[in-house]
């Protein structure tokens, strides 16, 4: 199992690309649903005072 | 006509306070100043940077004036009058661009022998660094209108004005110091100063469009 | 599809299944690229890094021309959505840019001996992200007027996108002059005509650009909901949510 991960020499190269790209993806996933929450908390409590 | 007129106001303008045309000049000799003392002062070393340095002084005291070129006619009101006096805006654009040229791309040309001569350039390249920042300068002040039209209206807009034009003076910058890079190494630097000219030429077309524009939907 | 209701209403179906999709495929390729192709004959394992830079800096060129077109509609036509997917395009595009260039690092230290080269390749990368960061950082600059903003930003796209074929033309000479040759990041990926190399290179292309859309889409959506909040259509969503 272990040599399968094995990357010989290039070890540190080709994993820190591929967290890279796993950290690339988490930053956009996490941005994406936080500007999304944060606008419709924003439309909802702005409607909430104009009912009240 | 009225192109002449609005020129003739804005070189007067620049022409009342002074500093604006000195202000560019006294930051290149500043700038240059520090290259000796953090590079050693060798002539060897300096002349190798020579070609760069002058023309990246040169783009870089540019930009420092390029915010300003509508921003006092737009605070003002004059750009809503223009747009409003029927006067075609890119022809408009095109004098503010005139005026800028003369009052900050010129005195820059001028003095560039002097940036030249601290840094040991080799004299046989003297005349195409004329040559090449004469052509380029024009784009500078005509790009220039384009980063400031679009940045009038915002406080502190310079960082956004760099941002927004280094990567449209990046071509320019790559043939006008190429071709006094290549002067100094003893090479035809024909192909780059063509190369610039049709920088220019296109820089001469589109950039009054774009400029105008930008002033339209800021006027909006 | 041209009215913002309608796109939100249908992109909302879009949504779960894309990122499926992307993920599946995503998974899908890695697993393919990293353990199952073999090891490149002349770079060896390094090669790998392919599989996330190629797809990435393809993304990267890819986005940009999606950006400036939907700019070109956006300022020609005024048409809301268009604004949306290209102020939604901007920050997903910038991330697949700086990738690009933070793998290409990666790749050249084993194989050029240095993280950082000024060959064509990196350098007009290096200035598409400027050209990404002056997109949004025009839009930030006008923030309290949105429709003004994304007009001024579809204009920096427009003029960029003009720009593009000039800076990489430029660059390329430049390159060719001042330096010889130097070994290509592509250098191995010409040589690659076999089978088990190039289909997790396809697959992670395609998984990109299904992400890509999820991203994108998600975040147009979002657009729309802050520049419309007044209208009721937006309104009503939000309440049924």
């Amino acid at each position: 199992m272990l040599t399968l991960f094995d990357m010989g020499k290039y070890n540190f190269f080709v994993w820190s690309s591929m967290a890279l790209f796993g950290l690339m993806l988490t930053v956009d996933l996490i941005s994406i649903h936080r500007q999304k929450r944060s606008i419709q908390r924003q439309i909802k409590s702005r409607q909430r005072r104009k009912e009240s | 006509m009225r192109f002449w007129i609005l020129l003739q106001r804005d070189v007067l303008v620049a022409w009342r306070k002074k500093s604006n045309i000195y202000q560019p000049l006294v930051f290149q000799l500043l700038i240059v100043t520090m290259f000796p003392l953090g590079l050693g002062a060798g002539a060897q070393t300096l002349q190798k940077i020579a070609p760069a340095v002058v023309w990246i002084l040169a783009l870089i005291s540019t930009l420092i004036t390029l915010e300003n070129i509508f921003k006092d006619d737009y605070e003002d009101g004059s750009l809503a009058l223009y747009v409003l006096s029927g006067m075609s805006l890119p022809l408009a654009v095109l004098g503010k661009a005139a005026a800028h040229w003369l009052t900050t791309g010129l005195p820059v040309i001028l003095f560039a022998p002097v940036i030249a001569v601290l840094l040991h350039l080799p004299s046989t390249a003297y005349g195409v660094l004329m040559l090449s920042l004469l052509i380029a300068t024009p784009i500078f002040s005509l790009l220039g209108t384009v980063g400031s039209a679009l940045i009038m209206n915002i406080k502190n807009g310079g960082m956004l004005l760099s941002v927004l034009i280094m990567p449209l003076l990046a071509p320019v910058l790559i043939f006008g110091a190429g071709a006094v890079l290549e002067t100094t190494l003893g090479n035809n630097p024909s192909g780059h100063l063509s190369l610039l000219a049709g920088c220019f030429v296109l820089s001469l077309s589109l950039a009054p469009l774009a400029a105008a524009a930008a002033i339209k939907v800021n006027l909006e | 599809m041209g009215s913002p209701p309608s796109f939100y209403r249908i992109t909302g179906y879009w949504l779960k299944p894309l990122l499926i999709l992307a993920m599946l495929l995503m998974v899908y390729g890695l697993v393919d690229g990293l353990f199952f192709a073999p090891p490149d004959y002349q770079q060896g394992d390094s090669y790998r890094i392919m599989f996330v830079h190629v797809p990435a800096a393809w993304m990267s060129m890819f986005i940009y021309g999606i950006i400036g077109v939907s700019g070109i509609i956006a300022f020609v036509w005024r048409m809301k959505v268009a604004e949306a997917v290209m102020m939604a395009s901007a920050p997903i595009g910038a991330l697949f840019t700086a990738l690009t260039l933070l793998t290409g690092m990666l790749w050249g230290k084993p194989m050029w001996g240095t993280y950082w080269d000024w060959d064509a390749r990196m350098t007009s990368e290096l200035i598409l992200l400027f050209l990404y960061i002056g997109v949004m950082g025009i839009y930030s600059a006008y923030d309290d007027d949105p429709r003004k903003a994304a007009r001024l930003a579809a204009l920096v796209a427009i003029i960029g996108l003009v720009n593009l074929p000039i800076i990489r033309y430029s660059v390329v000479w430049w390159t060719s002059i001042h330096q010889g040759a130097s070994i290509s990041l592509m250098g191995g990926n010409s040589g690659i005509k076999e089978w088990s190399m190039l289909r997790p290179l396809l697959v992670m292309a395609l998984a990109t650009k299904f992400y890509y859309l999820y991203s994108m889409l998600h975040r147009a959506r979002s657009y729309l909901l802050r520049t419309e909040q007044n209208k009721s259509w937006v309104i009503k969503q939000v309440i049924e949510d």
